[in-house]
């Protein structure tokens, strides 16, 4: 996937466990693990503004895109 | 699932099990149903080979048959269990609308050489495949819509 979601770096950044930031945004941990390990095809905006205002970052921090022959 | 649709299943599948039986039924009769058109039914042709191979015909449809009816049974306890939209299904419709064209293939030919009546059940099986051929492409549809919606977060 030519999107990498770098939600684990921006989560140690602000010490936060997965289990935590799943009830903070209103998912269940398994979905956040989907979203973690690359595996989710779309995000929706408003899981994107739950996870930004969670994490105090914005959405350039938590995607980024990387050309599928580097990634 | 509600109630009466797991009750709906149930007489479904108990219908399917039915002419299943009604089949086996027909099967083991085969080579006296078709004494019977041989001596009361007008046929295009005559001669020797005509009964062994209407009776060849009858088990190849009965073969079909049974394929068609057990992808139906599966099918139906898979959407008994709230599987719908699964490869499973699509595979299923795939073999039943196969199995249908199969028989219209048998049929239609048989029914324009030896007899008539069967020109329309090879018509009904044919018209039957079509419809199950769409019903399954719209399910294969559905399988990839859920797979993108369940890996939407």
């Amino acid at each position: 996937m030519a999107i990498i979601v770098n939600l684990d770096v921006m989560m140690a950044k602000r010490h936060m466990g997965a289990g935590e930031l799943a009830e903070r945004i209103g998912i269940t941990p398994a979905n956040l693990s989907i979203l973690k390990n690359n595996k989710a095809k779309a995000v929706r905006f408003s899981t994107l503004e739950a996870l930004c205002k969670a994490l105090d970052c914005q959405p350039a921090d938590l995607l980024e895109y990387v050309p599928d022959n580097e990634s | 699932m509600k109630q009466n649709e797991h009750l709906s299943i149930a007489v479904t599948k108990g219908i399917v099990a039915a002419i299943a039986l009604a089949c086996v039924v027909l099967c083991l009769r085969g080579p006296a149903t078709v004494r019977w058109i041989m001596a009361y039914r007008h046929l295009n042709i005559t001669g020797p080979a005509v009964a062994p191979a209407l009776l060849a015909l009858g088990y190849l449809c009965a073969a079909l048959a049974f394929a068609m009816l057990y992808n139906l049974y599966r099918f139906l306890g898979r959407l008994g269990q709230g599987a719908l939209f699964v490869p499973q299904n699509v595979t299923a419709l795939r073999r039943i609308s196969l199995c249908c064209a199969g028989a219209a293939a048998l049929c239609l030919p048989t029914g324009v050489i030896v007899y008539v009546p069967f020109v329309f059940l090879g018509a009904a099986a044919g018209f039957m495949a079509l419809i199950v051929r769409v019903i399954q492409i719209a399910f294969a549809q559905a399988v990839r819509m859920k797979n993108e919606l369940d890996l939407t977060i």
